[in-house]
Formats: C-alpha cells, sequence, structure tokens
C-alpha cells in the first residue's frame, strides 16, 4: 500500500474531514468515495486553480449557488438506467420517468451553472432528450406514454375511454361483467400499443448516452468542487506551493483537533516546521503533544495530494508518491505479533516504498519504543542514516537520547522548558484542581529548531510529580537520577 | 345505517385506515364499497401496508376481490406491480422506499381500472407516502390495513379507522359477533389519565416495559420484549406499583400470567400503546377485569364504522340482516353492510 490505510486515516483527523465534506448529490457521494492522490503536478496545480475559481464563486454568487446546491439535492443516481439504455434495452415507464426528470434537473442546473461556472465545468444543453420525453412541452415533473406518441395508442385509449364511462353509468352487474369484458380486451391492445411505444422511445433517446453521461460527470465535479470550497472556506485553508525540495508549514494546525480543543476551551497553538529531504528528528517533553505534530503534518501533506488546500497560513510541500504514518499500535495481535513486530512489518513496506517511488513522507511516532532501548536506539539511529540516502522525507519522534547526529535536522517541543517547576507545583497544591489540566494549560506546544546534538529534556520526572508521585517512590528514583 | 352518511362521515376526514379481523374478512370489498360510492365526488389516494390484493389469496387460496378505482385516483404501489395495474398510469414520484416488489411509485389513474397496492409496511414509511399522495391532491387517503390483521391501525397512520369483519371469519355466526365486539372493546379502550400518559411516554423513550409507583416514580425493566418475559415481569412488581406500562405487542400468555398472579395486581392499571396491540381472547379480558386490572391505552383508534360482509368466499353466508342486527346490539359503532349497501 502506497498511502494512509483506514487505521491512520481515522488516526491523523482525514476521517473527520472527509465527513465534514458535503456533497449534495448522489454523484458527488461517489466522488467523495473513490477520492485518491492526485499523483501528477500538472493534474493538482490544475485542481488547486478550480479550488480557487470556486472559493470566488462560492462568496460572489452566493445565491445561484445556493439554487443550485437546492437543484443537486433532487438528483437520483441514473447512471444504471443509462447504461440499460445504452445496451439495447427497453426502458420502462418509472426509468423513462427518471430519466426525464432528472435530465430535467440538469438542465435547470445549466441555465445557472453555465453562466457562473468556469468552462471545464460548463453542462451540455439535453433539451432535446426532454422533448423527447415532454412531447408536449408541458414542462412537468411527471411521465405517462403520451397519446401522442401513437396515433393506434390514442385510438384505443378513446375507446376505452367511452366503455369506461359506460361502466361508470350502469348498475346492472350483468352489464358491467360485460363492458368490463371488452374493457379488458382493449387494455390487452394499449399495453401492446404501450410497449411499441416504450421501444421506440428507448431507441431515440439510445444516442444521448454519450452526452448524459459527460452531463453526469460534469454534476459530479460540480457537486464535489463546492464541497471542498465549502470546506476551505470554513477553515481557512490555504493553496500550498507545489516544490520539490521542501516542505514548510507555517500556522499549520489540525482542524478535529482545533475544535476539539476549542470545546474545552482551550487553544491550539499553530505550528511553523521546515524539513528538508531526509530525516527531522522531533523531541521533547511527555505529554508535549509530539504525536499531534506528527498527525498535522501527515494530515495536511496528504490532503494537499488528495487535491485540498492546506490548514496553514502558509504552505510549501512537494508531490508524494507515497505518505506512511508509523507507530507502535499498528500490532495486530491476531497475527500474532507483538508492537515490534507490527512495527518492523510496517517498515517492510516503507523500506519497499523508498526503493520504488521517487519522492515520499513517513512519519514515525516513537519508533522502536517496544523494543529496549540499547537496541532501540540503534534502529533508531539506523533509520534515521537509511533514509538520508533517499529522495524522500521523513519526521521522527522519538525519547531516545544520542539519536541525532551532527548534520541531521532537529525540532523539538518547548514543553515546560521555560517554566518554573516548583511555582507550577505550589500552585498544584494551591489550587486542588485537576493536576492533568492546569499542566495542559502551563505546557508550551509550538516547536522550535535546536542545534542538532541538544540533549533530550529529561521531563519525565517533573511531569509525574506534578501529576503526582508517591513520596517513597519520589524518593527513590531521586536518588537514581 | 345510510350509505350516504357512511360516505359523508369517511370524507371528513384526509385519511382512514380499513383493518381486518382476519384474512377475507371484506376489507377489499369494504374498500371497493367506498370508492364506488364516492365516484366523481373525491380524489381519493390508495396504499396499503405491505402486500395485499392478490389474484388469488396466497394463504386461503380464495379469489379475492380485486380493486377497481376511477380516473384521478392517486395510488402508492411497488413498482413491480405495476404492470398489474391496467389503468392508463402516469408516474409522479420515485419514493427511495423499497419493498420486496421494488421501490414504492406514485401513480394517478389516467383511466379508470383495476390496480394492484403493496405499499411500504413500516409506519414511517406509510406517513411518508400519505404526505406526499395528499401533497399531488388527494382528498382523502385510505390505507389497507393488510395481513397483519389490526396490526396497522395505529393512530400515526390514519386520522380515523374503519374495521371489516365478515363470514369468512368463521361460520358460526355467534363466535363472528362475539369477537367482532371484542377487536371494537380493545380498540376502544380508554385513554389513560394525562400525567399517567406523560410518565409511561418516559418509560417507553427509554425501554419497553416499566413500573410506574404511587408516587408517580417510574422503574423501567431492562427487557426488549414483554413476550416471553412474563417471569421477569412479575419478579418486579412491589406493593406500591400501581401501573404496568408494556410497549409493544401484548401477548394472551401474559395476561395470562397476570390472572394467575391476580392477588400481586389487584387494582392494577395496565397501559399498552393503543388497541391494535393486544392479542387476548374475550375470556383472559373478562378474567382480566375481574381481579380487577383496569386496561387503558396512550393513544385512542377514532373507529368510525364495522363493515359487515355476510357471505364467505368459502362458499357459505349469513342473512345479511340478521348478521348486522347482531352486531348492533352486542357493539356501539354503527355497522355497514358492504355487500347488501343500505340497512
Amino acid at each position: 500500500m502506497r498511502y494512509l490505510d483506514e487505521k491512520n486515516i481515522d488516526k491523523i483527523g482525514l476521517r473527520y474531514l472527509l465527513d465534514d465534506l458535503t456533497t449534495i448529490s448522489p454523484y458527488g457521494n461517489i466522488k467523495k468515495r473513490e477520492l485518491l492522490p492526485i499523483g501528477d503536478i500538472l493534474l493538482l496545480e490544475k485542481t488547486y486553480d478550480q479550488l480557487e475559481n470556486f472559493i470566488d464563486i462560492c462568496k460572489n454568487n452566493s445565491y445561484e449557488v445556493e439554487k443550485i446546491e437546492l437543484l443537486l439535492m433532487k438528483l437520483k443516481d441514473i447512471s444504471n438506467i443509462v447504461l440499460n439504455l445504452d445496451k439495447g434495452r427497453i426502458l420502462d415507464e418509472v426509468e423513462l420517468f427518471e430519466l426525464k426528470i432528472n435530465v430535467m434537473l440538469f438542465n435547470e442546473i445549466r441555465s445557472i451553472s453555465n453562466l457562473i461556472l468556469p468552462l471545464d465545468f460548463a453542462l451540455l444543453n439535453l433539451k432535446h432528450l426532454v422533448y423527447i420525453l415532454d412531447p408536449l412541452s408541458k414542462n412537468v415533473p411527471t411521465f405517462h406514454i403520451y397519446s401522442e406518441y401513437s396515433s393506434k395508442l390514442k385510438e384505443i385509449r378513446s375507446k376505452k375511454d367511452i366503455i369506461e364511462k359506460d361502466i361508470f353509468a350502469t348498475s346492472n352487474y350483468e352489464e358491467q361483467k360485460k363492458l368490463k369484458e371488452e374493457r379488458r380486451e382493449l387494455v390487452v391492445l394499449e399495453n401492446k400499443e404501450e410497449n411499441e411505444v416504450k421501444k421506440q422511445l428507448s431507441n431515440s433517446l439510445k444516442p444521448y448516452v454519450k452526452e448524459i453521461f459527460k452531463n453526469i460527470e460534469t454534476i459530479k465535479n460540480i457537486d464535489f468542487t463546492l464541497a471542498k470550497a465549502k470546506l476551505s472556506m470554513k477553515y481557512n485553508a490555504k493553496r500550498p506551493i507545489i516544490s520539490k525540495d521542501t516542505i514548510e508549514f507555517i500556522g499549520m494546525f489540525n482542524p478535529e483537533i482545533l475544535l476539539d480543543l476549542e470545546g474545552k476551551n482551550q487553544k491550539f497553538q499553530k505550528l511553523d516546521i521546515l524539513l528538508k529531504k531526509g530525516n527531522t528528528m522531533l523531541t521533547g517533553a511527555n505529554m508535549g503533544g509530539k504525536t499531534v505534530v506528527l498527525k498535522t503534518l501527515t494530515l495536511n501533506l496528504y490532503f494537499a495530494q488528495l487535491g485540498f488546500f492546506v490548514f496553514a497560513d502558509f504552505a510549501t510541500l512537494p508531490l508524494l508518491d507515497f505518505v506512511h504514518f508509523l507507530s507502535d499500535d499498528v500490532q495486530d495481535v491476531s497475527k500474532g505479533l507483538s508492537s515490534f513486530g507490527g512495527e518492523i512489518v510496517k517498515l517492510k513496506e516503507i523500506t519497499g516504498c523508498l526503493k520504488s517511488f521517487n519522492c515520499g513522507f513517513i512519519a514515525l511516532d516513537e519508533f522502536a519504543r517496544g523494543t529496549n532501548p540499547t537496541e532501540g536506539k540503534i534502529f533508531v539511529k539506523a533509520f534515521s542514516e537509511y533514509i538520508n540516502k533517499f529522495e524522500s522525507f521523513s519526521i521522527m519522534a522519538t525519547h531516545f537520547d544520542g539519536v541525532v547526529g551532527e548534520e541531521g535536522s532537529h525540532y523539538q517541543v518547548v514543553g515546560l522548558k521555560n517554566i518554573d517547576f516548583d511555582r507550577l507545583k505550589r500552585k498544584l497544591d494551591l489550587s486542588n484542581k485537576n493536576s492533568i489540566s492546569l499542566i495542559q494549560q502551563h505546557m508550551d506546544y509550538s516547536i522550535e529548531k535546536v542545534k542538532s546534538n541538544i540533549e533530550v529534556p529529561k521531563d519525565a520526572f517533573n511531569i509525574a510529580s506534578l501529576i503526582g508521585l508517591d513520596n517513597d517512590l519520589k524518593e527513590i528514583i531521586n536518588k537514581l537520577y | 345505517m345510510s350509505t350516504n352518511k357512511f360516505i359523508e362521515t369517511i370524507s371528513g376526514y384526509t385519511s382512514v385506515s380499513i383493518i381486518g379481523m382476519e384474512k377475507n374478512s371484506g376489507k377489499t370489498t369494504t374498500l371497493n364499497y367506498i370508492l364506488k360510492n364516492l365516484k366523481g365526488q373525491k380524489v381519493v389516494g390508495l396504499t396499503s401496508i405491505g402486500r395485499d390484493g392478490e389474484d388469488v389469496d396466497r394463504v386461503t387460496k380464495t379469489h379475492k376481490p380485486l380493486i377497481y378505482v376511477e380516473k384521478g385516483t392517486i395510488v402508492a404501489t411497488a413498482k413491480d406491480l405495476l404492470n398489474k395495474c391496467d389503468i392508463t398510469k402516469e408516474i409522479l414520484a420515485t419514493t427511495n422506499i423499497s419493498s420486496p416488489l421494488g421501490e414504492i411509485i406514485i401513480i394517478r389513474a389516467l383511466s379508470d381500472g383495476y390496480v394492484d397496492v403493496a405499499g411500504p409496511s413500516f409506519n414511517s414509511a406509510t406517513i411518508k407516502v400519505r404526505d406526499l399522495m395528499l401533497g399531488f391532491g388527494c382528498d382523502l387517503v385510505l390505507v389497507d390495513g393488510a395481513l397483519s390483521r389490526k396490526g396497522s391501525a395505529g393512530t400515526q397512520v390514519s386520522k380515523a379507522t374503519i374495521l371489516a369483519t365478515g363470514a369468512s371469519f368463521s361460520p358460526n355466526i355467534n363466535k363472528v359477533v362475539e369477537e367482532s365486539s371484542h377487536a371494537i372493546k380493545m380498540l376502544q379502550l380508554p385513554k389513560c389519565q394525562e400525567n399517567i400518559r406523560k410518565l409511561s411516554k418516559k418509560i417507553l423513550s427509554n425501554g419497553k416495559i416499566g413500573y410506574i409507583d404511587c408516587h408517580n416514580n417510574i422503574e423501567i425493566l431492562n427487557l426488549e420484549t414483554s413476550l416471553n418475559s412474563y417471569r421477569e415481569i412479575i419478579d418486579k412488581v412491589k406493593p406500591e406499583y400501581q401501573y404496568l406500562v408494556l410497549g409493544g405487542a401484548v401477548s394472551q400468555g401474559l395476561i395470562e400470567s397476570i390472572v394467575q398472579n391476580r392477588e400481586l395486581f389487584k387494582n392494577f392499571t395496565i397501559v399498552i400503546e393503543d388497541g391494535t396491540k393486544i392479542f387476548i381472547s374475550p375470556n383472559v379480558y373478562d378474567k382480566l377485569s375481574k381481579i380487577p386490572v383496569d386496561l387503558r391505552v396512550l393513544d385512542s383508534i377514532n373507529l368510525l364504522y364495522l363493515t359487515a360482509n355476510p357471505t364467505s368466499p368459502f362458499g357459505y353466508s349469513f342473512d345479511s340482516s340478521k348478521f348486522c342486527k347482531l352486531l348492533e346490539s352486542s357493539t356501539n359503532v354503527d355497522v355497514i353492510d358492504v355487500v347488501g349497501g343500505d340497512l
């Protein structure tokens, strides 16, 4: 697999965003389900151009957009009907009805969308097709086998009508029975002629199959791009610059975590980060949000590959051939793997991608933490050296000391570095408040670039004593430091 | 009871359900009778709860009457049955409601003719279809209650209800009369007091079965249904409890168990959703009343008429005037003979 699996899509907050992407028609929903990385620079830039364009249209033509959305809401998926038509099948009344009202809706959408949307989104005029299904040009959203289709049908129906009136008028049972028998014979003829008409109708509609499919495809794109524009506007997402050599985000955030924190009256500290090819280390205190950095970065990079704008004030990023997120919860007990075993299986996949594709991105969350620290350290160091040989980017969050080489780049979560622990401890004792939330309040979640060989901060003891440690245990730990 | 008055009464509603005592009790005959008498006066909408109106009844293999509708009638039926409707059809809407016979489609009759109706089989969909038909200009929607006996007369689906009974129920005229009058009694069970109604609704929104005590406290039992949970229900009763609230269907077995434990339930009130949910014999109801236990409903059913079909598809028939007279004397509901006409 080249890209994130379902579990990681949930974890990094992408599922949340896809749920927030509100396509309206069945066609837009299909497009959303089939969402894949675009994988071509020119196509990606074109997608961004279109999205930019749609955002402007949503802002400047909100009235028209709303009208289009109301019409999209009424659409039903007629692909199967059109396929049947293409195969030369004879459509029944209900299928003809669905075809008629949906094509009428296409035309209605067209009358607005062609005026405001770019040429790539122009719908074809299908009024000739509607005319076939609306021979009286009544423009009502119902359908029947109109008598106008066949003079024979007209004749049968008027005969039938006379008999039905006679049935209505008589209360003599025998007379009624006789008339109903006569009527039955006419019903058989009517049915036969109706079938003939359906056959002719299906034949005359068949030449339009290509055009209907073309319109379905366009509607799909209109609905989907509108939903994308709305999502971008909601979070004020920005168009990224595509560049081969760097990944850079200024003011980056993760909508799911941002809203979750807002719900708790806390703020998401926006992140600034610059990644060069090869590996970047991320170290920092416990509870400092290293995992959040990895998730947010992966989300934004992958989202951009799907043709969306990103959640940051500014972003530069490359086209990525693969995106992986490795964490120690990949273990699969049913396959008999421990967490470390699971990581190694996934690692095999990653090295495979590194060798087969040009440029990718890998986030590794505390790689090898499940094994003993001496060996774990070696694995981390080795991988960071290994990846530097490739054209890809990776970021590794770790607790291990001394794994950062001289030349590699290194970020650190600021954490509680600038906090006076004793004061915070006194405050905690006094306030009687939940210690976790107080720590979270004082934690500085921003990241800063540090000298590459700087020591990993030793905050575990501080954090543990803030949360609360048994005094005897604390004393022993203190001695051992 | 005159036909005119009958038609006049049902014309006053926008929706009426027709339910039957049993299969072949003359529901379709009743429907045709109404359609015949409404001819030219009202735009009628027609649907059913599930499948009904087979050419030959699949359970009893007896011939079933077809429904003959007038031009302009609106019908909600399953797609696979459209070719069995010999009217000239105008397709008005597709509903996205699926049934074993295909999607439910709403059509308008552009000619007179026969229709085969199979509407949606659950209440919320029936309500949607009813409202769509009213939106297309129907004056009166008739809901055919289909196989599930009385289970579909629920107060949400229609504003009023007609019960059909007939000779097909049993060759013994007294049995037909006794069972019919009992069914009416159940459909007309009185409503409970407003405060108890509120507490019962609270129980039903959080569970299925519960008790209310003399201080208006409620206890909700952790049971999915009252069927086959007689022991659990009876074991929970405490001296201060006064009301037993039963959601869903209530079986004869449960009521019999309560009768057997009559000491525990003296002066109790049992609250059920409505009269279509209880399935007990006249005999058991009688025993229950003697404890005494009061049976009440959350929603009472607006039962307009009892229609009587004195002929049975099994080949025998009752004397029409005798049958109707017996029915009238044993109930407080007006009786209509849908075969013979005016009484």
